[in-house]
């Protein structure tokens, strides 16, 4: 076919027809079309996170949560601002698992995308330098990042929209003492993998073990090492009484059956995970040295009840091939995805970023994770600190319920 | 003193392992000059192929190995046969499309089982106490397969007339083609052993404790330094490297910070290197089989 001049007019016109429609109805961050009770908006949401590369586990738990609680939210009607219905556009950038991956996710997304509301990156290692990006911008930005609180970010002044959405590491700290006070330590060997989450996890921990007078022997392995073993000999020599592993919490087991093969210690405390069943399976039955694990998350086996059994229920028929290992990341997202559209209703507005701040700052929220309010003057969540303490397979959990009214 | 000989033993078994991948890399080096990279996530195909039969069968740790033995041979035969085969005359290709692979490999990896980490227990667990010192069951058993197979292999290597065929190959692609050795059919037999032997490096990670779909990256760069540091293409010299630097390994991580572990090892690379610039087994125009 020969294109004419006519044709060409008819093609130029008809995209100008079809930009100019497209202007009308679709929306950027905070558009809104219609009139009266059908207004309609949408708000887009961005997501960094690592949806390829070593810690992709992290990176789809992170973005199942937000994904459920956005369609959740969608389904209810969306966010209601001033008659205005405004569902969740979710824009999903891959950080590769990298930290230069994470600034350009993040780049992309405040600068490419306008977009002022992110979540992630849920590493610390990958969220210190994407931090930077939104510095001086009118960007919220959400994540669980240990490093974040160790670093000052959450209470710095300079950084006011920079949320954490992981328990306050200090009143964490306490309870894991208190854990590893209740198997009796004079010295205790912290064991993590060398980068930037242990490094934000150790120092609150390290803090309140010296606070208390116990001794720390602090030992880091390569995050590719490929045994644990003489890390642990390394431990013993040193005259650990209670190994305290960090970080990574899929290598949790492995640790702990190592702690215990080699007599490494008389006890052993971790993090997040491993969940006693996960831990007994992997270890071939109950572990023979009492271990205690506090997280600020609730894990999917304890404290049981039945608001965390539905929600497990429901995202796994959500992300059927969510690794349960680290999917206790989901807390970290779920409830802060509503308490974020929560502000903005509060704020009365999708755009004004610093009144939606100051909402979020204020909202006491009672989500799967039980009771969330940020502290007053920082960025940094009190919620419910959950933890179990096993010996001889014998499990005592305890729940340590958060600060907010 | 039982610190350093704990560290000596554990140095042994993780030097084992080492000596295992290795030893691929470096049969695959010896015959073709492809530097064969992707034998990491042989590795980590072997392990969770090991992983999926243990569950299959409840548990049963033998058959987990043939799994993984016969499973990564099939996946190193159809690898030669789709790949590396055309790429025999051009090394540098091959070193290229074996970069490829892992980053493939990882990927079917994912979808198939996962992207998080799987934990195992050992075939046998706890230890026994000598004088202080603490030898696992697993380890040992780890330690002692890993002897036979490489044992074996030397033994087959220099005492049969495949063994000599591939050294023929080695010494002189040309000359061995002119004395009828099959030349083809004993590249493709090396890259089939190579996976055979990251199959069972694969079973041996399994039951160390945990593996992820990256847990070959490791695994590999380390199996290249011991390969580097005994020879590309000396097999007597990959099994003493790996041996040497799970040794080296653990007493620097027992004794000087151990954060610096991967310091330590590639600073060993380096000066062996410098110093031998062909590795510990090699005449001055390479190493052969």
């Amino acid at each position: 076919m020969k294109f004419t001049s006519t044709h060409r007019m008819a093609v130029a016109a008809s995209a100008i027809i079809v930009l100019a429609l497209t202007g009308c109805t679709s929306s950027g961050s905070e558009g809104a079309s219609g009139s009266g009770e059908s207004d309609t908006g949408t708000v887009r949401i961005g997501i960094n996170e690592s949806l390829s590369g070593n810690l992709v586990a992290y990176g789809i738990s992170a973005s199942a949560a937000i994904r459920m609680a956005a369609e959740e939210i969608n389904d209810a009607g969306g966010i209601q601002v001033d008659g205005v219905s405004y569902s969740i556009e979710l824009v999903e950038r891959d950080n590769l698992s990298t930290p230069t991956g994470a600034v350009a996710a993040q780049t992309e997304l405040v600068e490419d995308e306008g977009i002022k509301f992110i979540f992630g990156p849920t590493i610390g290692a990958l969220s210190l330098q994407s931090v930077e990006i939104g510095k001086g911008q009118d960007v919220i930005q959400l994540s669980p990042s240990g490093a974040w609180q160790v670093s000052g970010y959450v209470s710095n002044p300079d950084y006011p929209y920079v949320f954490s959405t992981q328990v306050a590491q200090d009143e964490l700290a306490v309870v894991r003492v208190d854990l590893i006070e209740q198997i009796g330590a004079d010295v205790v060997g912290l064991l993590g993998s060398d980068d930037d989450t242990t490094a934000g996890t150790v120092p609150p921990i390290q803090a309140e073990l010296e606070k208390r007078g116990i001794e720390v022997v602090d030992v880091r392995f390569p995050t590719d090492a490929s045994d644990l073993s003489p890390y642990l000999t390394r431990l013993k020599s040193e005259g650990a009484d209670v190994v305290f592993y960090v970080y990574p919490q899929a290598r949790g087991a492995e640790a702990a059956r190592i702690t215990a093969d080699l007599g490494a210690a008389k006890g052993f405390v971790t993090t997040n995970t491993p969940a006693s069943v996960a831990l007994e399976e992997a270890v071939g039955g109950p572990l023979p040295i009492p271990w205690a694990s506090a997280y600020g998350t609730p894990s999917f086996e304890y404290p049981a009840n039945e608001r965390i059994e539905a929600f497990t229920e429901k995202i796994l028929a959500f992300e059927p091939k969510l690794p349960l290992d680290v999917a206790s990341a989901v807390f970290w997202f779920y409830d802060y995805v509503a308490m974020l559209a929560e502000a903005m209703e509060q704020a009365g507005s999708v755009e004004d970023v610093p009144a939606i701040a100051e909402a979020l700052q204020s909202i006491t929220y009672d989500g799967v994770a039980g009771r969330i309010c940020y502290r007053e003057n920082e960025r940094i969540p009190s919620a419910d600190i959950g933890s179990v303490f096993v010996v001889d397979g014998e499990v005592e959990s305890k729940n340590t319920p958060s600060s907010c009214d | 003193m039982t610190s350093l000989v704990q560290l000596l033993f554990d140095g042994l078994v993780g030097g084992a392992i080492y000596a295992l991948i290795a030893l691929g890399i470096t049969l695959v080096y010896g015959l073709t000059k492809i530097i064969h990279f992707a034998v990491g996530e042989m590795v980590t195909f072997g392990a969770f192929l090991a992983l999926t039969f243990l569950g299959l069968t409840g548990g049963n740790y033998v058959i987990a190995l043939l799994s993984a033995i016969v499973g990564v041979s099939l996946l190193g035969l159809v690898t030669e046969r789709t790949m590396f085969r055309f790429t025999f005359d051009s090394p540098l290709s091959g070193f290229i499309v074996s970069l490829g692979l892992i980053l493939v490999l990882q990927g079917v990896i994912v979808e198939i089982w996962t992207s998080g980490s799987q934990s195992a227990r050992p075939a046998v667990g706890g230890a026994i106490d000598i004088s202080g010192v603490s030898l696992r069951y697993q380890s040992m058993i780890n330690l002692a397969l890993a002897a036979v197979i490489l044992g074996s292999f030397y033994l087959i290597l220099r005492r049969t007339k495949f063994g000599q065929a591939l050294r023929a190959t080695s010494d002189d692609r040309e000359a061995a083609l002119l004395m009828g050795v099959p030349i083809r059919t004993i590249a493709m037999t090396t890259f089939v052993i190579a996976s055979a032997l990251a199959g069972v490096a694969g079973w041996i990670v399994l039951t160390m404790g945990t593996v992820s779909p990256f847990v070959g990256t490791s695994y590999v760069l380390r199996g290249f330094a011991v390969a580097l540091i005994g020879g590309l293409g000396s097999v007597s010299g990959a099994v003493i490297a790996g041996v040497g630097l799970g040794v080296v390994e653990n007493l620097a991580i027992g004794f000087l910070p151990p954060g610096w572990t991967d310091v330590y090892v590639f600073a060993l690379v380096v000066v062996v290197l410098l110093i031998r610039p062909t590795g510990l087994r090699a005449g001055a125009e390479g190493a052969h089989l």
